[in-house]
């Protein structure tokens, strides 16, 4: 639909303007209202910001917040708006967790606020949360043994949870009858309803005073500007055929370690982007196709450069190809989905960014840690309430590295762009029955290249006056986070995977494998290690200066130093002793980088390659 | 004015680009020097402050002026500076082994999510300064494991052999239990007399580790360089004979000496725009008690709320990436000035943060500037003088100006030149809009409740299109308007804020425990005023506990100032959980009476109340009618457009002088701009401008 209203840079700008801090708005509504430690510290939740320019609401701002609700909040929105043409008033909102329609899993939950002028539904504000607990088996809704979605908790499809202003305590009632934790949810479902109504008042008033044909061509130009600007990266591209891939390990429920597959088609300013996917599983790692898009949206956007304004119309410029309906990453109700925000959608994002750092390798951007999460969860022997769900300080590893600079730090999964943070240890002591023994960055944790990827961590958390369930779910044990332009290294792998201990009384580690769970006693321990980000670059072509200030912070060692970088390290083990270092690499000798292994190929990156090869170099 | 103008007080605002000093005597008499900062020697601008302003008030030397000087106030910024140039003290810490990387991992936040080559601030404390030591206190404070003073000493020993200047030392739950921090110290300070020592529980004694270990570290990181300026600069000020008292503005926007300044020098973080509340408070007469400051110079606006009387604070913020748990007023500064440069960018006009700053600066200057700036834009419309500033003092050329916005802005953009010009001060003004919404809206206070007193030589052309933008029916422009702060550090009062973490239910809170620390509190705070000269009838106390629903993660904090702690504890709990509802209520739209809410921290704040300023009112003409000087085309947005718009020099008027929109007027550090719809008053004895809306903007 073409329209000829036309906008002046200065209204553009004002109304850019007041999108923007609308979005802002919400948030902060959000993050000082929420109740529930997954949204209030891990900051899971996203607002967006939505105007129909033609047929249906196209998204405008997206807010600073999880990149992965950044696909599903675009479909999520359409769908509701056609669901539902013709039966919206003024005041109404839609609430719905349905992974088909909204494309999430059953703990995000959206809240869906139209917004009227001159009698119709004219723009759109979205907030969507992770939910403390959706009901299900499993608290938190993360159930490894779900074979289908029924089981992840309770299913919402859209539907309205106030009516021209008034709630509706059916719908109410129905949800938090469902739910663990009802009053949690009820706090948070609060928060979300309280930024949908303060960006609904925003946008009224924005309305109201430039009236429905400026706000809407200026929503447009802002669409096609961004279109336009993503057009001219793209055409900047060399054309050409890219493919890249990344594999995720076993489900722990019989499906293997599987490919996920990304070509890139550069042709002109046009993009074609094809996913290849396994068929479905019978677990929970599966995922709907608006979660799989958000993930190669966000894959393109790392070969893209910063600063252009993220909205709907970037994606113009970018023709998709879903695998089959049904498959792993386009699935079919009622598939089980739960992981489809994390493992699944780090790897199809690392997937899609191994293609991109072909296209744009001065833009190469190294994967972040998987996502291996750690759980532990009983009941509070001060209170007698239930605990439980994620702990982001038991998962949260390292960031990749980009072309130009090292990771940037412990951000976590990429599907949380960061956003989450670990929180404080009083405040996790405080308010959880669990005592902390150490929490710091772990020595030789990242992945190693020209540029490495950030340092991972390690954390160890005792279990106090009762006894607890920790459990590990998602990915991550096996292949270490992807490197790009032959950064990784196969020296000391095992501390670039997620290793996961109970310390048992008798003073014994067991293996808190992926997908299971054991219980941890009173007194005992959980110790989790977490693995940094992938390298950029051939580790031996590093600056020395970096080499040897990494040193010093104690996060290399010098048996990391001469395995990964070729460096020999003098007796105080803090400087590089050049001399070694160049008979280290003179030609016949064997050289310290030889065995570090191309990870383009994320499956057999590195971990696979044994340990002894790493140490070959080393001097005698 | 000679030197018979009674006792003085001189208030100094060092910035970035220039040092304000502004004196006052007790007559009225008002003097104003504006001399450029030194970067690297700011005690060098203070003294040129002092003898530009000595020649003003008449007095020929330094010493002269200072004898008849009660008071020197200064707001600096030797300790921000220190930060954003990481110059600061080579600082180690000392911290719980197994936590060594709190200030490094930032609980692992990353501030935006589309930049993929974002780099996060670094640490002010590399990692081999970053020592544990081996001690543990629990959550409830009772000792874990002892203090392991041997690791202290090698501690102590490497710290010496690798020449830090400055320790910090905090360990987890610190704040329940002191005896480690305590103990180290004392070890510390035994072994290294010449280093700066600083411990989390007397910076900073509440909970949330990264908070308080990120506060301590800036403490001891700016620690010897605030020092180091204290000391360099009272010395000079003794040496030229000064006997008053020399005082600081602090981040919360009151005034401390040097005593308290040397122990916690973290409070002098955002020294300088904090002074900004103060200034306004001196216009409550005009602007009454709520109000919000604005503060727009060259290339920043800061702007400021103040509510009943008191500044809006904040409990945390980041400073260049680095957490401060302080309270510091809460100031919102965003990239917007005079010499903001305008740019076209695919279609979508932007203004600032790039600014021309004084060098080239705007166009309009002819100091080489090519790039057009918002003071361009001010000039194109006819908003500012098109051939002086400074009352005549300093030519300006509103063909420079035009050729800049032409060439990049109009042409381009296919706009007339003079829509060009509204469109850039359009958009500016929407980003200062949005900032004023930052600290009013988004903090739940309706701006439609306050008033704007306006501060910075930029701000009295925008002022009255920013109120009406945002519903805001008064605004007050002072004549001191361009030295706003260093006139604000001048009237502000003395203030002392203690933080001190009390955790419990609030069903379960014992009354008379509070009551004590509230009162332990009280007491230190009187010893501070009346060391530093308060007499007892000047100082009051605010107390205020901070709450929040089991489980939230942030606070509320409420005012129970007038809670009467002696009496029966239920329906004392009762009161103080109804506040709290309350204003969880204002803030968020919402509150869960019935829910379990927590108290997590308590507050006293301690002020000490500094002598008014009355200004001389005589100093403008009684009975002069304003006369327009001239009268010229002025576009006040891109849809009004006014012909013939009387200009009138400042500060000629007498009380009465009414000027009815559109009108301008030109003080010589600050123009005016009175829109239709808009009518401006002169206050002599206030020496300011009073705006009012008294109709529909057309």
């Amino acid at each position: 639909m073409r329209e000829t209203t036309t906008v002046d840079p200065i209204t553009l700008a004002v109304i850019a303007g007041s999108f923007a801090a609308t979005v802002d708005e919400m948030t902060v509504v959000i993050e000082r209202t929420a109740r529930a430690p997954i949204v209030a510290i891990g900051h899971d939740y996203s607002n967006a910001v939505y105007v129909t320019v033609g047929e249906d609401p196209e998204m405008v701002v997206q807010g600073e917040d999880q990149p992965c609700h950044l696909g599903g909040m675009i479909s999520s929105v359409k769908n509701v708006a056609r669901l539902y043409a013709g039966k919206l008033k003024p005041g109404d909102v839609i609430i719905g967790n349905h992974p088909a329609l909204n494309g999430t899993h059953l703990p995000d939950v959206d809240l869906i606020q139209p917004i009227f002028h001159d009698g119709k539904p004219v723009a759109w504000a979205c907030s969507r949360a992770h939910e403390i607990d959706i009901g299900g088996p499993v608290p938190g809704g993360y159930n490894p043994d779900a074979e289908e979605l029924y089981a992840e908790g309770l299913v919402i499809p859209p539907v309205k949870l106030v009516e021209e202003g008034r709630d509706s305590d059916a719908v109410w009632q129905l949800i938090l009858a469902n739910v663990r934790s009802p009053e949690m949810v009820k706090g948070d479902i609060g928060a979300q309803l309280s930024a949908v109504r303060t960006a609904s008042s925003r946008l009224t008033e924005l309305l109201e005073r430039y009236g429905g044909d400026v706000v809407i061509a200026s929503a447009r130009e802002l669409l096609n500007r961004s279109e336009r600007l993503m057009r001219e990266e793209i055409r900047a591209m060399p054309d050409g055929l890219y493919s890249g891939e990344c594999w995720i390990e076993e489900d722990g429920r019989g499906t293997p370690e599987v490919r996920f597959g990304c070509t890139i088609e550069v042709n002109g300013d046009q993009m074609k982007v094809k996913i290849e996917s396994p068929p479905a599983c019978k677990s929970y790692r599966n995922s709907y196709w608006g979660q799989t898009r958000g993930a190669v949206y966000f894959g393109v956007l790392s070969g893209i450069a910063p600063g252009i304004p993220i909205n709907e119309g970037l994606y113009r410029a970018i023709t998709l190809e879903a695998p089959p309906l049904g498959s792993m990453l386009n699935a079919a109700y009622p598939t089980a989905c739960v992981m489809s925000t994390s493992d699944i959608w780090t790897n199809v994002f690392n997937a899609t960014c191994d293609a991109m750092s072909q296209v744009v390798p001065h833009r190469a951007c190294a994967g972040w840690d998987r996502m291996a999460g750690l759980e532990i969860a009983g009941i509070d022997p001060r209170d007698g309430q239930h605990y439980g769900g994620l702990l982001h300080i038991g998962t949260s590893g390292g960031a990749g590295a980009v072309y130009g600079q090292d990771g940037g730090g412990l951000w976590g999964v990429i599907s949380t762009g960061g956003a989450s943070t670990v929180g404080d240890i009083e405040l996790l002591e405080f308010r959880l029955p669990l005592h902390f023994h150490r929490y710091q960055l772990l020595a030789d944790s990242a992945c190693p290249g020209r540029w490495r990827g950030a340092w991972g961590a390690e954390v160890e958390i005792e279990v106090v006056d009762h006894d607890a369930v920790a459990g590990h779910v998602g990915d991550g044990t096996k292949f270490p986070a992807p490197s790009r332009l032959g950064g990784g290294s196969a020296f000391d792998a095992s501390k670039r995977v997620h290793r996961k201990y109970v310390i048992r009384s008798d003073g014994s580690h067991e293996p808190l494998l992926l997908h299971k769970s054991l219980p941890v006693a009173a007194g005992e321990r959980v110790h989790a290690f977490l693995p940094g980000g992938g390298g950029v670059g051939k580790a031996h072509e590093r600056d020395p200066e970096l080499v040897r200030v990494d040193l010093m912070s104690g996060l290399l060692s010098a048996e990391g130093a001469l395995a990964d970088y070729g460096r020999a390290v003098d007796e105080d083990g803090i400087a590089i002793d050049w001399e070694l270092t160049t008979r280290a690499r003179e030609p016949g000798k064997p050289r310290a980088n030889a065995t570090v292994a191309s990870s383009r190929n994320s499956k057999r990156g590195t971990s696979e390659v044994s340990q002894e090869d790493g140490l070959l170099a080393k001097l005698d | 004015m000679s030197t018979g103008d009674g006792a003085l007080r001189i208030g100094v605002d060092i910035g970035g680009t220039f040092t304000d000093v502004v004196c006052v005597s007790d007559r009225g008499g008002v003097y104003e020097a504006k001399v450029p900062s030194r970067r690297n020697e700011p005690e060098l601008a203070l003294s040129d402050g002092l003898r530009e302003v000595a020649s003003l008030v008449g007095h020929e030397t330094i010493e002269s002026l200072l004898r008849k000087t009660d008071m020197i106030v200064q707001g600096t910024t030797i300790a921000i500076n220190a930060v954003l140039q990481r110059n600061g003290a080579k600082t180690a810490l000392l911290c719980t082994r197994g936590f060594r990387d709190t200030l490094e991992i930032r609980l692992g936040y990353k501030e935006n999510r589309y930049d993929f080559a974002f780099i996060p601030p670094q640490a002010l404390i590399p990692r081999e300064l970053r020592i544990p030591i081996t001690e543990r206190v629990d959550k409830r404070g009772t000792e874990l494991m002892g203090l392991d003073e041997d690791e202290v000493r090698r501690a102590v020993l490497s710290c010496q052999e690798r020449g830090v200047e400055a320790i910090a030392i905090s360990f987890l739950w610190s704040f329940l239990n002191e005896d480690h921090e305590k103990r180290t110290e004392e070890i510390v300070r035994a072994a290294l007399p010449d280093v700066f020592v600083t411990r989390s529980t007397s910076v900073l004694p509440v909970m949330r580790e990264y908070n308080r270990t990120s506060t301590t570290a800036l403490n001891a990181y700016v620690g010897p360089r605030v020092a180091g300026y204290v000391e360099r600069t009272e010395n000079f000020l003794r040496e030229m004979g000064f006997e008053g008292r020399i005082r600081y503005v602090q981040s919360n926007g009151g005034l401390a000496e040097s005593a308290e300044v040397q122990r916690r020098p973290v409070l002098l973080l955002v020294s300088g725009p904090a002074a900004a509340p103060a200034a306004g408070l001196h216009f409550s007469r005009l602007a009454g008690r709520n109000f919000i400051t604005m503060d727009m110079g060259g290339t920043s606006f800061d702007v400021c709320l103040v509510r009943d009387g008191l500044p809006d604070i904040r409990a945390a913020t980041d400073v260049d990436g680095q957490r401060v748990a302080t309270p510091l007023i809460d100031v919102q500064t965003i990239g917007a000035g005079g010499g903001s440069i305008a740019v076209l960018e695919e279609g979508l006009l932007r203004v600032g943060p790039q600014s021309a700053e004084a060098y080239p600066g705007p166009a309009a200057y002819m100091r080489g500037g090519t790039r057009p700036t918002v003071t361009d834009a001010n000039v194109s419309a006819g908003l500012l003088n098109s051939t002086h500033l400074l009352a005549g003092t300093f030519p300006i050329s509103s063909a420079a100006a035009a050729t800049a916005l032409r060439e990049e802005i109009a042409d381009a953009a296919d706009l007339t030149l003079e829509d060009a010009a509204a469109g850039v001060l359009e958009v500016v003004n929407r980003n200062m809009a949005d900032a004023m919404r930052e600290i009013t809206i988004r903090r739940g206070h309706d701006p439609r409740d306050y008033s704007l007193v306006v501060g910075g030589g930029a701000g009295g052309s925008h002022a009255a299109q920013l109120a009406a933008e945002l519903g805001i029916e008064t605004v007050v422009i002072p004549r001191i308007a361009s030295a706003f702060c260093a006139f604000g550090a001048i009237v502000a009062d003395l203030r002392h804020d203690y933080t001190v973490s009390y955790m419990s239910e609030m069903k379960q809170a014992e009354i008379a425990t509070l009551r004590a620390i509230l009162e332990r509190y009280e007491q230190t705070a009187e010893k501070t005023l009346r060391e530093e000269g308060v007499s007892p009838d000047d100082i009051r106390f605010l107390r205020s506990l901070d709450l929040r629903y089991k489980n939230q993660v942030f606070e509320v904090t409420v005012d129970v100032t007038d809670v009467d702690l002696t009496g029966e504890a239920g329906s004392i709990r009762n009161e103080i959980e109804s506040r709290f509802h309350r204003e969880h209520e204002r803030l968020y739209q919402f509150s869960q009476p019935g829910y379990t809410c927590e108290l997590i921290t308590l507050r006293v704040t301690g002020f000490g109340k500094n002598a008014p300023v009355t200004f001389d009112a005589t100093v403008a003409q009684p009975g002069a009618e304003p006369r327009p000087r001239e009268r010229r085309l002025v576009h006040f947005d891109r849809t009004v457009r006014c012909d013939d718009v009387p200009v009138y020099d400042g500060a000629v008027f007498s009380e009465d002088a009414v000027f009815d929109g559109p009108a301008i007027v030109e003080e010589p550090h600050t123009t005016i701009a009175i829109p239709i719809g808009w009518r401006g008053r002169f206050s002599s004895a206030d020496q300011a401008y009073v705006l009012e809306q008294v109709g529909a903007a057309p």
